[in-house]
């Protein structure tokens, strides 16, 4: 149990930086909302709008000590104040819009990406030393040392604009109308089809190391050699044996991997027009939304603490070994 | 593995073969003015975050000013009158004007709207209540603004605030929190048809009061996120009536529809100028800043920076808007022409040297930083020509381009040595002239200014300012006018470089009436507020023998 309290104290630790660090950095940043905002309109706002402007938005010159107090207090309400740059939305309509689409493409990517990455590398690792795994790894290590944003980027080229295969960007058509039918959800797959894809590619190739190179180490153990012994065929061997074992990993880094789920496909989206949180944030930064920035920041690092904690629970009880330090 | 690759290609054939066209029958006007990735419903028109064309589309205002005429032109009100003592502004209300519920406009909702404004100042964003005493219902449909003093630049402010039903927002509680998911309008498009993150629609007014307009049975708007996907639904015929900066669009654009597909960009814009911060010696002497102007090659500038798209400004710094009240076009021509050595004249006049190529002015080396913003870069491209220009003469200059944040904190704090930006717009010079050098505008270096960056004040200048508040309209105003463009050739207070083009493209495949360089009865750009209000309902729905040759019918735009 000790094992388990120590690490909530940690994350309760965590969870305190998170949230004090995610006041402090967007306030760090050169410039104000209220000029940003003026800003926008280059000249043809008049110059006394920016008290109008500072006051509709809520913008004090308060101590930080107070602003920090106020912030911690509207937290803890699950208040996270109005958006700037889409004022006066509350951050978290602002967050909802985006989130599914986020949730929804990432984590469709993820769970493709797991799914399809574990495979081959178990594949890879039936057969080691084969034409199979002299091919597919090495090109999937290559496809992952492009950043996401340069592989959105040339799909988006060849197959959006110069072959146009795929439409070039948005979550849906727009004239279609959201609705639970077979236009609609077609439509829908044929845009999240190359932002999907990017990350997918992108992503693959942890997936299959992992799962290549336990496997293979799990082949070796004693147990798969008793295995062999009683006769066993090779294929119940590999997928009841070895391949339970060697998923352990694997689902760990899936955990993680779930966290980053929020945060994973910023650039992604920006590139294909996704109007996920990617595009909600980069204008939170663009116009010096504190609020929003806050918003979404929390969400991002809230869920990988959440995914963290989940995964250590997991461990608990997955591994004997965690639990023996009493 | 094969039958996986046969699914795909079904797929992708299936896409590719898949385009939404638009019948005529429909009369939907698709519009593009702003790029995002998901609408966020606010028709509040005192959000400065309001849907376009929340302002001016949804609601309206009493007159538009209409800068391509230099007129007003009655709107909610049909006549406007200053009293004799010019401390009263009487306006005449329409009235058959009737909300988009049915409920009649009066004088009470003019003057809830301004009251409003005081109660809340946050909604005040014109600052009226800094102009004006009060404002009475003098009868139904007559309402009267007092004022403290005569200023007649309150005008365009009063005349142009967008009013909205008292019986409505009476029960508002924060309007300046307000979302107004369903608004209620004397606008041509008040009514919200339907609301998605991707794509919104208004209808139009049942029973707009402008009888003679044709209007369209919606307008409708998709969410474009940036410059890339805009252009490609314009080329494709998706967008009526759009105002992005195509670039290269006589070669994208154009030739996708040669009969249909039109841009108008006149350099009706803001001034774009090269701002010079004159608490920074030499930069505070007059001949330096023109020292800097005459050695800008700016016809190069115009062709580089900004792909042709506009013209040199010249010395007045006044935008071609203001054109019917420029003066003296010879000096005003001489100070932004290209001249070397000229150039080098006038340093050497200031008491400069020149060593080794390189200018030293009150002990001073002129070497400057020119501040851009990261990523504008039509600016990026000029403060390169610029440093070339500058270079040649032997003044040094380094370009630095900042975020934008931090970009507009150095120029309103006044820590920068020259920099890019723009200027204030307003119906008259009045406006632009008192944010480059009226004394009222200049803040310490340190403290933040919205304007007068370049912190330049000037006795003559607040004189000519003040004068011109309180002068009528007439020639008297002109020759004031006058006087401060002379004034300003005379100091420079800052480095005029070119008008910012007012993009405007439309396709007359379904709508026509459009303004354009033959018929420029308004602003093309959607982002004229209020003018846009006059294409709005100037522009109709193209019948089955509307021809191409008459496509683009007169527009009237009002009296």
């Amino acid at each position: 149990m000790n094992f388990l309290l120590s690490k909530m104290g940690l994350y309760a630790v965590a969870g305190w930086a998170v949230i004090t660090l995610n006041f402090l950095i967007p306030r760090l940043m050169p410039g104000d909302p209220a000029s940003a905002l003026f800003a926008r309109f280059k000249g043809k706002l008049k110059p006394d709008a920016m008290e109008a402007l500072r006051q509709q938005l809520g913008l004090n010159d308060a101590p930080l000590l107070k602003q920090y107090w106020d912030y911690i207090a509207q937290l803890a309400q699950g208040e996270f104040g109005l958006s700037i740059a889409f004022h006066p939305e509350p951050v978290l309509g602002v967050i909802k819009i985006g989130f599914i689409w986020t949730v929804g493409l990432s984590g469709v990517a993820v769970l493709i990406s797991v799914v399809v990455g574990t495979g081959l590398g178990a594949y890879a690792a039936w057969r080691q030393g084969g034409r199979f795994d002299a091919i597919v790894p090495p090109a999937v290590a290559f496809l992952a040392a492009f950043p996401y944003f340069f592989l959105a980027m040339i799909l988006l080229f060849f197959l959006g604009l110069e072959w146009g295969l795929f439409p070039l960007g948005m979550a849906y058509g727009p004239y279609s109308a959201p609705g639970f039918n077979g236009g609609f959800i077609y439509d829908l797959v044929s845009h999240g089809f190359l932002p999907c894809l990017t990350i997918v590619l992108a992503s693959l190739s942890g997936w299959l190391f992992v799962m290549r190179n336990t496997m293979i180490g799990v082949m070796g153990d004693e147990y798969v050699c008793l295995a062999h012994a009683k006769g066993l065929s090779r294929r119940r061997i590999f997928v009841a044996y070895a391949m339970r074992n060697a998923l352990l990993p694997s689902l760990t880094s899936f955990g993680m991997a779930l966290g980053f789920i929020v945060s994973g496909a910023l650039l992604t989206e920006v590139v294909f027009s996704y109007p996920g949180l990617g595009y909600l944030l980069l204008k939170a930064i663009l116009s010096q939304d504190y609020p929003l920035m806050q918003g979404i920041f929390l969400m991002i690092t809230l869920s990988v603490l959440l995914a963290n904690i989940l995964v250590d629970a997991l461990y608990y009880v997955l591994d004997p070994r965690t639990r023996g330090g009493r | 593995m094969n039958r996986w690759l046969i699914g795909l290609c079904i797929m992708v054939s299936a896409t590719a073969c898949r385009r939404e066209s638009r019948q005529p029958e429909e009369q939907v006007l698709v519009a593009s003015a702003t790029l995002t990735s998901a609408w966020i419903r606010n028709f509040n028109p005192f959000s400065p975050n309001a849907l376009w064309p929340t302002r001016a589309g949804v609601y309206e205002p009493l007159l538009i000013y209409n800068t391509l005429t230099g007129r007003y032109v009655p709107w909610l009100a049909t006549s406007h009158r200053w009293s004799d003592d010019s401390l009263s502004l009487e306006f005449e209300l329409r009235k058959d004007v009737q909300w988009s519920d049915g409920n009649g406009f009066d004088a009470d909702d003019v003057v809830f709207t301004f009251e409003l404004m005081k109660n809340h100042p946050a909604l005040d964003t014109g600052s009226v209540w800094q102009r004006i005493l009060g404002i009475d219902k003098l009868a139904p449909h007559r309402v009267r603004f007092r004022l403290a003093h005569p200023d007649y630049p309150a005008l365009p402010v009063l005349a142009h605030q967008m009013i909205v039903p008292e019986h409505i927002w009476v029960k508002v509680q924060a309007p300046s929190t307000f979302r107004n998911e369903t608004p209620v309008g004397t606008g041509p498009y008040p009514i919200v048809g339907s609301f998605r993150t991707q794509l919104f629609e208004l209808d139009k007014h049942p029973n707009y009061w402008k009888k003679e307009a044709v209007l369209a049975k919606k307008l409708r708007m998709p969410a474009y996120q940036g410059n890339d996907t805009v252009s490609l639904a314009l080329v494709s015929g998706d967008i009526d009536w759009a105002g992005h900066n195509v670039p290269l669009i006589e070669r994208t654009y154009i030739p996708r529809d040669p009969v249909h597909f039109k841009y108008w960009f006149p350099p009706l814009g803001g001034m774009v100028f090269l701002f010079a911060n004159t608490t920074r010696p030499p930069l505070d002497d007059a001949r330096v800043r023109k020292a800097i102007s005459l050695a800008i090659d700016r016809n190069r500038l115009v062709k580089i920076g900004m792909s042709g798209y506009t013209q040199p400004a010249d010395g007045t710094g006044l935008s071609p808007v203001y054109d019917r009240w420029k003066c003296c076009k010879t000096e005003a021509e001489a100070l932004t022409r290209h001249n070397p050595n000229e150039s080098q004249a006038l340093l050497r006049s200031a008491g400069c040297r020149k060593e080794k190529n390189q200018w030293t002015c009150q002990g001073k080396v002129l070497r400057f930083g020119l501040e851009v913003v990261n990523g504008w870069t039509d600016w990026i491209r000029s403060a390169q020509v610029i440093k070339q220009d500058l270079g040649a003469i032997g003044i040094h200059v380094q370009v630095k381009s900042y975020d934008f944040g931090a970009w507009f904190e150095h120029v309103q704090m006044g820590r920068f040595d020259l920099s890019i930006g723009w200027s204030n717009e307003g119906s008259t010079p009045y406006e632009f002239y008192g944010g480059l050098a009226s004394s009222k505008t200049v803040k310490p270096v340190g403290q933040a200014g919205p304007t007068n960056w370049h912190r330049f004040a000037d006795k003559t200048f607040d004189m000519l300012l003040d004068t011109f508040a309180s002068t009528p309209p007439g020639l008297k105003r002109e020759q004031l006018v006058d006087q401060m463009q002379a004034r300003f050739i005379e100091t420079l207070p800052a480095i005029p470089l070119f008008p910012n083009p007012s993009w405007g493209t439309y396709s007359t495949r379904h709508f026509v009436g459009f303004p354009n360089a033959k018929k420029p009865y308004a602003k093309l750009s959607p982002h004229a507020d209020p003018e846009r209000l006059l294409l709005m309902t100037t522009i109709a729905p193209r019948t089955k023998n509307t021809s191409d040759g008459i496509a683009d019918r007169t527009g009237a735009g009002g009296p």
